[in-house]
Order: structure tokens, then C-alpha cells, then sequence
């Protein structure tokens, strides 16, 4: 059964939507600065949401996620009053938001064994996929996805194997994740964080930038959008998924399981390597990540293959990423261009590939966005225009 | 699809035997003079000899995983072609919080890395996909209501798409300081906040099977049990016996539930 992408919302660094994410592309630049809204002890440079109000009582991730929402219904013609007469599945990524990592809460519990009911609430009421389908009073699945910074392609992807499989005939599906102390220090420990600006692919890139943000899809059946009379031009048309049982923190050197997803997922999708029009990377700018990815694009694609990482103008946004990266994939192969890959400047010849450094045009039919995750997740989705 | 091996561990012990002695006997969770699980009593320390840096959490579920495997009825399971679900309500919480106590004491700059590595909800999958070298799909889902059903799903849908040919679903929760005041302000008098892990391989196909579990129109799972003296029946939600009396309250406890339905302990 094929299943199209119905709407798109998206906020991040580079925009509060997508025609301002796509100015961003066109002709920005964004400079990852300090947050202002959390008070660190450490300087690294954030990609964060300016200007971005938190709902009260809520955490910033389910903002953020409500925010992508209003536009993804706005430029849909599917509304939310549609959605009573189908079975409809929410899934949704997230790192952040499935933690209690409320360091105001746990400093008063610590310290004063006082555990402050509220904040349990809160947190009680960040499950993604469960809020957002009270929210809509939806019937049909509900995830919430936390494979790490895989998890919003992975929500994608289950959304499609849901419709394909009988579960629901529409999803609602993407990732959400705020900027927050516990990933900051965290990879900040692991050597991983850049002290400037990340540089994807770069010969002389050094680590990765914490960004947030939100991206939602909405995705229908074939046959709801048979029965809505709806010309979509973006199908999903395949998703898979493999691990590299290598190692907690880093990625398989030959990029065992991310060759196996890709080439499963291009087997699910009835193409091959030469179709493909782009691959919006993971990229982000770390020294395994950028070589695993470059070695594995050298070995499957031909070596023209245009590609490029979008960290560069977002940051990594964790288990936003890959709802965010599906959304600029649906994006770029719908209008039939994609952005510079942002950062990048020097080739690096161990990786031995260039991603592309202006607006490129592209005028294939597929496209694919690839995402790994730490625990050794690789993670694939592919989109066809009609 | 269908169960080939069951694995489980709980403040009843390790393995299904002993979850069934204790609803056979009718041994109370009230009866347990802890509802902590003694991970070190139950498991043998060598399947954790690799796991020198996973947490309890890991240890945990990695326990029922294992048992599961031994358990399994097809005595082979192509690791190259499985898969891995994992869910859980709460994750490794008790991981977290070790790591904000780093944050509080020492500060943003000097945190242990591997605290935060094993912090991450999907570390135990990983560290499961390590141990047995498994090589197909790997997902971790959270989810406070069913996490069952879901996981459940997931693996349905993986099976028909050939994202894999067998698949490890585990659930897990664990307790801890902050999830029992939690419990005892939020929830109803008469629960008990316990921890456990349930592990099931599952298969597309339908030999040495234990049951077999499909989905009906609306979307319910329904549990067809294999029992060489019984004819099979259907079970669906509101079949299953609550082993709530026997292994406390989870959100993963419909897990403990299909155990009991499959032995046709209804």
C-alpha cells in the first residue's frame, strides 16, 4: 500500500517554519551562540529556538512539538476535525522528553527530600505520542520512540510500517527535543561537542553543536487519499532499520549496519542507488559519524552522489533530527533543490566525498535520509515524488 | 506470529517456572519481605562479564533475555536476522538520576560519560545487541499506559515487512527511590511499586511454538495458547489474568499476564 505525506511542520534554529527554514537555506546563515535560557557552567554553543515561548506547565520539547503541529495541519488539507472518521497513530521520538531530568526537581529531592508532585506531572505528561493523541482524540496506535538520535526517523518509519500493515489509515508521526543540561554535559563528556560553529564532512571538523526543535508529518493511506480525491506528490516509500552490535558510543568502522539498512531499504523501495537523487546525511560533524557515513556512501552510491548535512544550519537536534532531516528531504526533492551543506570547506580525503556547498538542484525522483544514533542504530527512510 | 521461548525475572525468582509456582501457590506480593529483585542471587555473574559497565537496568532485562533464549522451543536463532523491542514505561531512571547527582556534585564539566552513555533509554538494547551479536532492527519504546500491545505491534508489523525473520521483545521496569514516593503519592492505596523484566522470542514461523498472537479488527491482541492437552482457545484483553497479586504493579505487567494466558492459567 503506498502512503503519502499529507503535511509537514517544522521549528528549529534555522526557523519557526518551513518557508523560514527554507529562506534560512536559500540565502542564511545561523551562528550557534550560548543558550539563554539554561544557565550552564559550560560555554558550548547552542543552536536554540529564539524567541520561543514555553506553554505553562509544560515541557519545552512538547511546545516545540505543538508548535510543528499547528503548521503541519495549517498546509495540510487534511484537518484535525477529519481525523474522528479514521483510525489515526501518533508516534513520535524523543531523547529529552522521555527522562525525568528536571535538575530543579531532583536538587529539592536530594537535597531536602522534598519530591515536588508537579514536576512528576509534568513529566507524567511528556509522552509524546500519548499527549498528542489525547490532544486530537485519536483511537488508533500510539509509540513514543527513544532510540537515542534515530528516534524521529524511527517514528516516521513505524508510522508507515502501521498504515502498511492495517493499524491505522493516517499517522501522525516526527520527533521533538529541547536544549537541556543532561545531553550538553553529557556528550560534552564524550568529547563530542565543538567549541565553534560544526563542520559536517570537514576535513578539520571537531564535534557537534546541541540544537532543539520539532518536526511532524502527517501521513495517509492510499486509500484515504483515494477517498479524499487528494493529489499528494510524496510518498514514503521505504523505512528500515539495523544495529552494528558494536559499540555503545560509536559506530561500527565499516558502517555494518547502516550498509544494511540502506541496501534493505532500497530493496523495500524497488530502486537502486542510481535514482537516487540526494541523501540528506546525518552528519554531524563528529569524526566517526562523518567517516562511517562518507565510507558507506563511497561503497553504495555512485561517486557523483549529491549529499549534504543540514547540522549545519540546526544543530543536533537529538530525537528531532529525524523528522526534521524527513522534512527537509520531503522538501528538497518536492521543489527539486537542496541546501548547501552548511560548515563544510575542506575535503577530507579519508572520507574521499564532497558533500555540495551551494544550492544544488536535483531532479531524480528518490531521495534518502539516513540517521545513526548512539547504542549503534542506523536508521533509513525513503521518499518518492510522484 | 508466533512465542517460541519466554523468559522472565521478578520478586517470584528467575524463569517461568517460578512465576507460575507462584500464582500456582498463590504466593502474595504482600508476602515478600523486599520488592526488590536480588539480581546476583538468581543470575549466574558470567552472562554479565561483558557487561562490566551496564547498570542495573541492563542487568535487569538482560536477565530475562537470556532466559528467554534458553527457554526458546527452535533451539537456533539467527542473530544476524533478529530483531530487537524493547519497552518500558520509565527507562533506566535510577541511571539518570545518578548522573544528575554527578551534575550537582561536580558540575556540568566533569560528569562520567559512561553514566550518561548508560542513561540513554536505548543503552540495554544496545548492550542486549552486543551480548548475543544481533543485527536486525533495534527499538526502544516508551510508553506509561501499554507498552505491551505496542511492542506487540511493532513486532507484527516487522515481521511482514521482513525487517527481520525473529524478534527479542522485552519489557522492563525498575524501581527506585523517586518511582516509590512517586508511586505511593499518586496512585491507589493496595498497589505495590515492584520491578521485573519479560522477554519473548518471537518468529514468523509457526513450529515449537508456544502460542500464536495476532491482532483482530480493532486492532486487539488476541493470544491463541498451544497446549498439548487443551484445545487452543483465543484469549483477548479482557481474558488475560491480572498477575497483579503475584508480581505487583508495572506498567509492563500485561507482559507477566500473557505468560499466565499461554500456560491457560486463566
Amino acid at each position: 500500500m503506498k502512503v503519502y505525506v499529507a503535511g509537514c511542520g517544522a521549528v528549529c534554529a534555522a526557523g519557526k517554519n518551513i518557508q523560514e527554514i527554507s529562506d534560512t537555506f536559500k540565502n542564511g546563515k545561523v551562528i550557534p551562540a550560548k543558550s539563554t535560557f539554561l544557565n550552564t557552567q559550560i560555554d558550548y554553543p547552542v543552536f536554540e529556538v529564539k524567541n520561543f515561548n514555553t506553554v505553562n506547565d509544560e515541557c519545552r520539547t512538547f511546545s516545540l512539538l505543538k508548535h510543528a503541529l499547528i503548521e503541519m495541519f495549517d498546509n495540510s488539507v487534511l484537518k484535525e476535525t477529519d481525523l474522528s472518521k479514521y483510525k489515526v497513530g501518533t508516534c513520535f521520538g524523543t531523547t529529552v522528553a522521555c527522562q525525568l531530568n528536571d535538575l530543579d526537581f531532583y536538587r529539592e529531592y536530594k537535597y531536602n527530600n522534598n519530591l515536588i508532585i508537579s514536576s512528576i506531572e509534568k513529566y507524567l505528561n511528556s509522552n509524546l505520542a500519548a499527549e498528542v493523541k489525547k490532544i486530537y482524540g485519536l483511537s488508533g496506535p500510539d509509540t513514543t520512540i527513544v532510540n537515542a538520535c534515530t528516534s524521529g526517523t524511527d517514528a516516521i518509519g513505524t508510522a508507515w510500517l502501521w498504515i502498511n500493515n492495517g493499524f491505522c489509515d493516517i499517522a501522525i508521526a516526527g520527533g521533538a527535543d529541547e536544549i537541556n543540561k543532561v545531553p550538553l554535559s553529557g556528550f560534552g563528556s564524550l568529547n563530542n561537542i565543538s567549541e565553534t560553529s560544526c563542520k559536517p564532512f570537514d576535513k578539520n571538523r571537531q564535534g557537534l553543536n546541541i540544537g532543539e526543535g520539532a518536526g511532524a508529518v502527517l501521513l495517509i493511506s492510499e486509500k484515504v487519499a483515494q477517498e479524499l480525491n487528494l493529489d499528494l506528490s510524496i510518498e514514503v516509500s521505504a523505512y528500515s532499520t539495523a544495529t552494528d552490535a558494536y559499540h555503545l558510543t560509536a559506530p561500527s568502522p565499516e558502517g555494518v549496519g547502516l550498509q544494511k539498512a540502506i541496501k534493505l531499504a532500497l530493496f523495500l523501495a524497488q530502486t537502486k542507488p542510481g535514482d537516487i537523487a540526494f541523501i540528506n546525511a546525518h552528519g554531524t560533524a563528529t569524526k566517526d559519524n562523518d567517516l562511517v557515513e562518507g565510507k558507506v556512501f563511497s561503497k553504495i552510491f555512485e561517486a557523483n552522489i549529491k549529499f549534504l548535512s543540514t547540522k549545519g544550519f540546526t544543530g543536533h537536534t537529538l530525537g528531532a533530527a529525524g523528522a526534521l532531516e524527513a522534512i527537509f528531504t520531503i522538501y528538497g526533492l518536492k521543489n527539486r533543490w537542496i541546501p548547501r551543506s552548511a560548515g563544510f570547506e575542506e575535503i577530507d580525503e579519508e572520507i574521499g566525498l564532497r558533500p555540495v556547498t551551494e544550492v544544488t538542484e536535483v531532479n531524480k525522483n528518490y531521495a534518502i535520509t539516513t540517521s545513526l544514533a548512539f547504542g549503534g542504530n542506523n536508521s533509513i527512510l525513503i521518499f518518492k515524488r510522484q | 506470529m508466533y512465542i517460541t521461548g519466554i523468559g522472565t525475572i521478578g520478586i517470584f525468582g528467575l524463569g517461568k517456572d517460578a512465576l507460575l509456582n507462584a500464582v500456582n501457590n498463590k504466593i502474595s506480593v504482600t508476602s515478600y519481605e523486599s520488592l526488590n529483585i536480588d539480581i546476583k542471587s538468581l543470575v549466574d555473574k558470567t552472562l554479565f562479564k561483558k557487561l562490566r559497565r551496564a547498570d542495573r537496568f541492563t542487568k535487569l532485562v538482560i536477565s530475562s533475555v537470556n532466559d528467554a533464549i534458553n527457554n526458546n522451543q527452535n533451539q537456533t536463532i539467527d542473530f544476524e536476522n533478529c530483531g530487537i523491542i524493547l519497552a518500558t514505561a520509565y527507562g533506566p531512571h535510577n541511571t539518570t538520576f545518578k548522573f544528575l547527582d554527578e551534575l550537582l556534585e561536580y558540575g556540568e564539566k566533569n560528569v562520567s560519560p559512561i553514566k550518561f552513555s548508560n542513561s540513554v533509554h536505548n543503552a540495554a538494547a544496545s548492550y542486549i545487541a552486543q551480548l548475543f551479536g544481533i543485527k536486525g532492527p533495534v527499538t526502544t519504546i516508551s510508553n506509561f499506559i501499554n507498552p505491551v500491545d505496542e511492542a506487540f505491534k511493532l513486532a507484527d508489523c516487522w515481521l511482514n515487512t521482513e525487517l527481520c525473520e525473529n524478534i527479542i521483545i522485552c519489557f522492563i521496569d525498575e524501581k527506585g527511590d523517586i518511582y516509590n514516593r512517586a508511586f505511593e503519592e499518586l496512585m491507589k492505596k493496595n498497589s505495590y511499586p515492584t520491578e521485573g523484566s519479560c522477554s519473548f522470542i518471537i518468529s514468523a514461523q509457526n513450529n515449537n511454538l508456544y502460542a500464536s498472537v495476532n491482532f483482530d479488527e480493532t486492532n486487539q491482541m488476541v493470544v491463541s495458547a498451544v497446549d498439548k492437552t487443551l484445545t487452543n482457545d483465543n484469549f483477548k484483553n479482557n481474558d488475560f489474568q491480572s498477575c497483579k497479586n503475584f508480581v505487583g504493579d508495572m506498567a509492563i505487567s500485561k507482559a507477566f499476564d500473557i505468560i499466565l494466558t499461554i500456560h491457560k492459567i486463566i
